[in-house]
């Protein structure tokens, strides 16, 4: 399964990933991880915000919203928090941006 | 001028490490950190959160691990540079290094060491047209430090948080501030339930006042204006505080930027774990090569590689290679 991610420099590649992986964790794999996720996925900062463009899911948790609300300037309704996305085949094709200055 | 063998940019475990390692060669170190307290991410974002793979120790929260780090560098002399960071950095020669503090101070350093981690800390700001005014005049700050300056102030906070929340309860209990107010983007806080339960008691009974779903618009020398669905309101204001969480932002390397890859790391080779720079080395979760795994322990084994590197570089000849369990000189030095 692939999934599309637009890092902060404007670069869009594919990156494949395992069912129920964390998307957090494919992003330190692949080096995309500067500035984000502070907290270690606690919903402490919100620094891991990205946009779903397509695809995806959009169900989250009320501390997920809470934490965008307070932590992310940004946020509109496609942002997730990374640290809270389980990449499954919903996620299969899904296109994501991770926000330049959260 | 200061001269130091290693100068470390970044005191979380890693930078903490190498001056444990270099103390053992008898290298002298210098710490600069653009936070109030070293520790890092370790004690700012997570003191209370469990570490459990660090060799030998079965357990420990990050901030026990700090405090152990420190403890355990107490033998060896070092200077920390707090809420600082370099502003400019010369190599004028081999194995010496001038650089230039934000705070002013010049240092010289045989070798620099950047442990600066997922990069340094600085506060999420609004974007409002000339903020940077107002934050040099000390109308808008992100850290609340001198309570007692506050007193008689009217005073703005801004955020959700707990910091926003707990400073907030302790200004009002304190009756320091002749007006506290604080403004929330959402309806939401995100603070533990009991800070918000204070909170909503003391706007009730107009201690504070609290808008909510408000948004700053634009900031004068007076105060700050903020919308609130159609309506507009202006807060006069002595003092403002932001409380918007924290960015993690790379660390001021000079005119060495380019050591920056595209991803933002410093790339190493896996020998000495030095840069493209001789004499400078990027060691813990700031570095990258093939292989690389951002854990603390990768960290202390790449420090205590690199700072045998500086000492050959500094000195002109291999260390001595000395056990602790073994060494006189060692014991003498670590005993307690």
């Amino acid at each position: 399964m692939k999934i599309t991610i637009t890092d902060r420099n404007g670069n869009t590649n594919d990156y494949e990933f395992r069912n129920k992986q964390k998307l957090t964790s494919l992003m330190v794999q692949n080096n995309l991880d500067e500035g984000f996720g502070l907290c270690g996925g606690f919903l402490d900062c919100g620094t891991c915000h990205v946009v779903v463009e397509s695809g995806g899911s959009m169900e989250k948790q009320e501390d997920e919203q809470d934490c965008l609300d307070a932590f992310a300037f940004n946020a509109n309704d496609k942002s997730r928090l990374a640290c809270q996305v389980t990449l499954n085949e919903s996620w299969d094709g899904a296109s994501i941006k991770i926000v330049p200055d959260n | 001028m200061k001269y130091y063998d290693i100068f470390i940019v970044g005191a979380g475990p890693v930078g903490l490490f190498t001056v444990f390692e270099a103390g053992l060669l008898g290298l002298t170190c210098g710490i600069v950190d653009a936070l109030d307290r070293p520790g890092g991410q370790c004690t700012e974002l997570y003191p209370e959160k469990p570490i459990y793979d660090i060799p030998g120790v079965p357990y420990q929260t990050a901030q026990q691990h700090v405090d152990a780090l420190l403890e355990q560098i107490k033998p060896f002399n070092y200077d920390v540079y707090l809420e600082n960071e370099i502003l400019t950095v010369n190599k004028e020669k081999e194995n010496l290094f001038i650089i230039e503090l934000k705070s002013g101070e010049f240092i010289s350093a045989g070798c620099i060491f950047m442990a600066s981690g997922g990069g340094k800390f600085v506060p999420k700001k609004p974007n409002l047209l000339n903020l940077d005014v107002h934050e040099n005049s000390g109308l808008v700050n992100y850290t609340l430090k001198n309570i007692d300056s506050l007193k008689d102030k009217e005073v703005v906070i801004f955020g959700a948080g707990d910091s926003a929340l707990d400073w907030c309860l302790l200004l009002n209990e304190r009756q320091i501030p002749k007006k506290l107010t604080l403004v929330h983007r959402t309806g939401k806080f995100r603070a533990s339930p009991h800070s918000v339960n204070s909170l909503m008691d003391k706007v009730e009974k107009n201690e504070i006042t609290l808008y909510l779903n408000s948004n700053a618009t634009s900031i004068n020398d007076q105060g700050i204006t903020i919308n609130q669905k159609e309506s507009e309101h202006f807060l006069k204001a002595d003092k403002i505080f932001m409380f918007f969480g924290l960015l993690m932002s790379r660390a001021n390397l000079g005119s060495f930027e380019s050591l920056w890859n595209i991803n933002g790391l410093i790339n190493v080779n896996t020998e000495n774990f030095q840069t493209t720079i001789p004499g400078v080395y990027a060691v813990g979760d700031c570095n990258t090569y093939p292989g690389k795994l951002k854990l603390i322990l990768s960290g202390f084994h790449e420090t205590t590689l690199a700072v045998q590197s500086a000492y050959k570089s500094i000195k002109g000849e291999t260390p001595e290679f000395q056990y602790t369990t073994t060494s006189t000189n060692l014991i003498d030095i670590l005993k307690r």
